[in-house]
């Protein structure tokens, strides 16, 4: 054979010796010296929320043998006990499932409803103004909560184990209380005004003349473990018949609330088909309306693709500008189209085709930044408050448990039910109270999110599932209101398009722009030289607080990676097994 | 939200109120009205949601370092009532237990302790140093200095530095500082996914040793697997034999006996008399004064804290707020300035009792200040200009680790030691249970076979018998201009270990970043002759202003692993650096 055969077929034979070798170094979980960050890593399944201690209960379920659903109705009713703020058993939200015998995703809704007098001027005041009292402290502000209804119909359908098996941890930290972080500590401190001036809140959630828990000292919830116990013995129903129903309704009426009796009796989960995306080869997978968030993900997904992200490179001009001219477009869009679908007309098949995105692209140049004002002459968004929950789970038998859920504040409206413990949300505020008129933030309404009798409010929650090659990839969801939308979007960018590792993916800085007001956020952790150069471009830019609470994990091979975002202290990430 | 809005109130506020203002005291009056209710509204507001990293927080104690299991060893013996040194000597020797590749009793380090009472900073040299047989021939071979084996093992320090801590400043008794580094070692406990990869990362040195072969590894040469439990009864064994006698019995006694026998029969050069003379050292810290803040260090045989101190008075005559945070100018400015630190280093450092190193010289101020004329703000200085002539390297491993302690009455210990390289020579003591380093590389073995002036040439640092090799340690502590202990920090990370702190550093003082940010922020090292580093995170647009400036940015792996306490408006904050996996923060 001549020379040159010869040292092909070396060649070749050294390839091959040296990428055998990278193919087996490629099934450990690699720990990555190049990141500063690094995931959970684990095998057995993982949950990941804003509160370690309820990601434990989730994990301690599957490490019984519960499913993903088992493990993400315990945790969420957990979170309802140790993150009173978000964790809920009065507000409402949105499960993702996607369930490996079915080998199909769900939507469930459990979003709140308005009561039956709810009426779209409930919070216009007398001279027609915009009432924020009314909108958001009042017990007006409650919708008929879904919560509670919306776990029970996930684990009946989803999930394998008892009701009371899931009930229980929950119970147990009620009854036998939990230590107080620093977190907690401090919120209940900024908000003691407004949440001592109720009487059963104060009584819960603070000492003796209305002193605030420190941190380290353990919190006794009594009321809220008589709650957990009713439901147990009784299922929902306790909650929207028996005698936790009968409490909410007493309270209503002796102060001048909505709910009745009917209302509670009425509430529905409702089953909804995800929408469906797709990005550079993987499946977007996502939450429908009442939400928001699903549909307009997948749009900006639809409007980057066409374009190297990465070669832009993360935290560079080139590609916050891009990604902020795509969120205005969709946020546009967004006050213009969605709303609550068994109530109006959603285009959604419109808002996710690749060709609507390419024709929204023509619009927008590299160079300069474009005008809010020149986008649509719409109406922008009732403002959402950031303090909403998500929590992530995966199982060992591929099962997937995406589930964001809120009061819609921070404690909702402040209002306890005397005697339950149950804090109301504040939901009806994510209506558009009045059509042309600014609420809280400045934000204005437009129809297709009015307020009208048994209809959910619209939100942005985005519980989100990524599918590779059919099989779940990467779970994800976060609070954070109006900025849910962008927060989803850049994590799942920065996974599939920068290849950052999953905490790296989560912790990096966000940006954010909702199309009105016409700023760009910007989180710190961004460089100076990029904001100049953004500048140049012609982008407003203002410095934010920190954006949503992503609670992640991604599945490869046998191991789960669990990312919880620092952003909220406390937040933890657990493995079944290492 | 709602903060923001109260901020956005509380601003207009002030400028009205201000506006109206026209005598000069009556503006000083209500500003400081301001800044106490702003104390007030805020005052149980430690956490800063402006940050998307937050440090551990606590009011009384705390201990972080570079391994939990050692790290809640330190936060029991806090919680039992010792004091910081005592945490801190519980923390060295658990961390030999639990952290293997660079904590250690077999290797050797610095420790600085900040004494409340008196307020004043006392420093340790444990470093290891070098028996009396050992020549620069020894070490040099064809491929390069020797790396690993008994050859390179130095007289150990690291026992005789804790245990000399522990009787001048602590508490409790040593058996009770040691009882949670002998019960790890006896129970064991889980081997992580980090612990086996670095395991399987650093066995060269490793599978060429009976004992650390049959200790960490399989016969099939592959590491302990994750979630297996890790027991050490020798090492326990040792460990109890120390909580019961002291030092003595590692200097002069049993545990010396296993190491001469170990040595001897395996080309060594340890002896009895090497370890009967070893002793740990008092040494005067070093200070400066940054913007007001004062810094203290290491002095000599670490030569880190030299170049620290040298790179913030460099720094000190440049506007770096105005510059911003991780900026290409700001960049360019550390990097310059840390070529000139660094240039220094190479003639200049070296063991104080065996040379003298012109410390007040390379710190004078007026010094820096020449140094920091001759930095043009627009285009990197070659390297040439800087130093002449190749410059060959001490290679000096990234494996070293820091832990930062502070009590309830605000006393302080700032530790780093190491083995020298991860897992250090790969020599395990058969019947002590212990790795030894393998420091003996660290010194200047090239000194008089070249003529060429570099790190490995230089007559500071050459080679004598009983002589500690120079090192960068840091351990490092900043006070506030009001005097109060601010800052408890140090890290590993070789030659890049007074970069990485300067870079801290200066990301709270002039970035003002909130703590967990400071360290969490990426960071970029410069090397003498060699292309700027930047660990992942910096902007694109970053990256080529600095090529425009004239550097050549290449990616690094990460940097360094900063386990700090920051103090501040009367709580303690605790930041673990993630960079390495495990790392913990503790406190109450």
């Amino acid at each position: 054979m001549s020379k040159i055969i010869y040292s092909r077929i070396t060649f070749l034979i050294l390839l091959l010796f040296v990428s055998s070798i990278g193919a087996k170094t490629q099934d450990l979980p690699i720990i990555d010296y190049s990141s500063i960050t690094h995931p959970e890593i684990g095998t057995g399944g993982m949950v990941v929320s804003q509160r370690k201690i309820a990601s434990e209960v989730g994990a301690q379920i599957l490490r019984e043998g519960g499913n993903a659903v088992d493990a993400a109705v315990a945790t969420a009713l957990a979170l309802a006990v140790v993150l009173p703020r978000a964790g809920n058993l009065g507000g409402g939200g949105f499960m993702l499932i996607y369930s490996e015998e079915l080998k199909k995703t769900v939507a469930i809704d459990y979003r709140e409803m308005a009561p039956l007098q709810a009426s779209r001027d409930m919070f216009l005041d007398s001279n027609g103004n915009y009432d924020r009292k009314k909108a958001q402290f009042s017990l007006l502000s409650a919708g008929v909560p879904g919560t509670v209804a919306g776990l029970h119909y996930a684990l009946k359908k989803y999930g394998t184990l008892s009701w009371e098996a899931v009930i229980d941890p929950a119970i147990t930290l009620a009854e036998n209380g939990f230590e107080v972080p620093h977190d907690l500590s401090s919120v209940l401190s900024n908000y003691r005004n407004r949440l001592t001036a109720n009487e059963a809140t104060s009584r819960a959630y603070y000492k003796i003349n209305k002193v605030p828990y420190r941190a380290g000292e353990i919190i006794k919830l009594p009321d809220l473990a008589w709650s957990l116990k009713e439901l147990k013995k009784q299922g929902p129903a306790a909650f929207y018949k028996g005698k936790i129903a009968e409490k909410i309704v007493a309270e209503m009426e002796r102060n001048g609330g909505l709910i009745t009796s009917e209302d509670l009796a009425n509430y529905k989960v409702k089953e909804r088909v995800p929408v469906k995306g797709t990005y550079k080869g993987y499946e977007i997978v996502s939450m429908p309306p009442s939400s928001s968030g699903g549909v307009h993900l997948i749009q900006m997904l639809n409007m980057l693709e066409p374009f190297s992200l990465k070669e832009m490179g993360f935290g560079s001009a080139q590609s916050i500008h891009l990604m902020s001219e795509v969120m205005k477009r969709a946020y546009a869009d967004r006050s213009r189209y969605l709303g609550d679908t068994d109530f109006v007309s959603v285009p959604l098949r419109g808002l996710t085709n690749k060709e609507y995105a390419k024709a929204l692209l023509k619009e927008i140049s590299l160079t300069e930044v474009s005008s809010s004002a020149d986008i649509s002459n719409g109406n922008p968004l009732p403002y959402e408050s950031p303090d909403t929950t998500h929590f992530s789970v995966m199982d060992a038998k591929g099962n997937v448990v995406a589930n964001t859920y809120t009061l819609n504040f921070s404690y909702g409206s402040g209002i306890v039910i005397p005697g339950t413990g149950i804090l109301m949300n504040n939901e009806m505020d994510d209506f558009s109270s009045k059509k042309g008129v600014p609420n809280a933030y400045g934000l204005v309404g437009f129809e297709a999110n009015e307020i009208q009798a048994q209809k959910r409010p619209l939100s942005s929650m985005t519980p989100t599932i990524v599918f590779k090659d059919q099989k779940p990839y990467l779970v994800l969801g976060s609070p954070g209101g109006s900025r849910i939308i962008t927060t989803v979007l850049q994590v799942a960018i920065n996974v599939l398009e920068h290849d950052m590792n999953l905490k790296q993916a989560v912790i990096s800085p966000r940006i954010h722009h909702q199309w009105l007001p016409d700023v760009l956020l910007m989180e710190e952790g961004f460089s100076s030289d990029t904001i100049a150069l953004l500048k140049e471009k012609g982008h407003t830019i203002r410095p934010s607080r920190t954006m949503g609470s992503v609670q992640a994990i991604i599945s490869k091979d046998k191991y789960f990676y669990g990312a919880a975002d620092p952003r909220r202290p406390e937040a933890g990430a657990v493995v079944v097994s290492p | 939200m709602e903060l923001q809005i109260l901020d956005a109130l509380r601003q207009e506020l002030l400028l009205l109120v201000l506006r109206q203002m026209k005598d000069r005291y009556s503006i000083v009056f209500f500003s400081l009205l301001l800044c106490l209710s702003n104390n007030t509204l805020f005052a149980q507001t430690t956490l800063d949601y402006d940050n998307r990293i937050h440090p551990e927080l606590a009011q009384d104690y705390m201990v972080v370092s570079q391994n939990h299991h050692s790290t809640d060893a330190g936060y029991q013996i806090l919680k039992q009532g010792g004091n910081a040194i005592d945490a801190a000597v519980a923390v060295g020797f658990a961390l030999a237990v639990t952290l293997p590749r660079a904590g250690n009793i077999g290797g050797g380090g610095f420790m600085l302790i900040y004494s409340a009472d008196s307020q004043e900073v006392s420093a340790i040299d444990y470093r290891s140093a070098a028996p009396v047989t050992a020549t620069s021939e020894m070490y040099l071979t064809e491929s390069g200095v020797v790396r690993f084996g008994h050859l390179v093992n130095a007289v150990p320090g690291s026992v005789a530095g804790l245990i000399k801590a522990h009787k001048e400043y602590g508490k409790l008794s040593l058996k009770e500082v040691l009882r949670p580094a002998i019960q790890l070692a006896r129970k064991g406990f889980p081997v992580s996914y980090d612990l086996n990869y670095v395991l399987d990362w650093g066995k060269n040195s490793m599978l060429a040793n009976n004992a650390s072969k049959k200790k960490f590894y399989n016969p099939k040469d592959k590491p302990l697997p994750v979630a297996s439990i890790l027991k050490q009864p020798k090492l326990a064994r040792t460990l109890n034999i120390i909580a019961n006698k002291g030092d003595q019995a590692f200097y002069e006694g049993e545990i010396a006996d296993w190491i001469v026998e170990d040595s001897l029969a395996n080309g060594g050069l340890i002896t009895k008399g090497d370890l009967a003379n070893y002793s740990a050292k008092d040494r005067v810290p070093i200070e400066s004064f940054y913007r007001g803040y004062k810094i203290v260090s290491m002095p000599p045989a670490a030569s880190g804290g030299i170049v620290l101190l040298q790179i913030l008075n460099i720094l000190e005559n440049f506007d770096l707020t105005k510059s911003g945070h991780n900026s290409a100018s700001s960049i360019h400015l550390l990097s310059e300035a840390m070529l000139r630190a660094y240039s220094d280093r190479m003639k200049y450092h070296g063991d104080p009792d065996y040379f003298n190193v012109p410390i007040d010289g390379l710190l004078d101020k007026h010094y820096a200040k020449e140094r920091a004329k001759s930095i043009n703000s627009k285009v990197k200085t070659p390297s040439e200009d800087i130093f002449p002539g190749k410059i060959p390297f001490i290679d000096e491993s990234p494996d070293t680790t820091h832990f930062s302690v502070i009590d309830s009455d605000g006393n302080a210990v700032s530790n780093t030691y190491t083995l020298g390289s991860s897992f250090g020579s790969g020599v395990t003591v058969p019947e002590g249970g212990f790795l030894l380093n393998n420091q003996m590389r660290n010194f200047s073995h090239l000194y008089g076979k070249s003529d060429e002036l570099s790190l490995s040439t230089s007559s500071a640092n050459k080679l004598e018998p009983g002589k500690r090799m120079i090192s960068t340690q840091t351990p490092t502590l900043v006070f506030s201009p009001e005097g109060d202990l601010m800052m408890i920090l140090g890290s590993p990370g070789g030659g890049r270990i007074p970069n990485i702190l300067a870079q801290v550093i200066s990301n709270v003082i002039d970035h003002k970043l909130g703590f967990a940010e400071a360290v969490m922020a990426p960071r970029i090292n410069q090397r003498v002759g060699k292309n700027l580093e930047l660990e992942s995170g910096f902007s694109p647009d970053t990256i080529e202003l600095l090529k425009v400036i004239g550097h050549q940015p290449k990616p690094s792996t990460t940097m360094g692993s900063v386990q700090a306490i920051f103090l501040s408006q009367g709580y303690i904050h605790g930041v673990s650096d993630t960079r390495r996996p495990g790392a913990k923060a503790k406190g109450n």
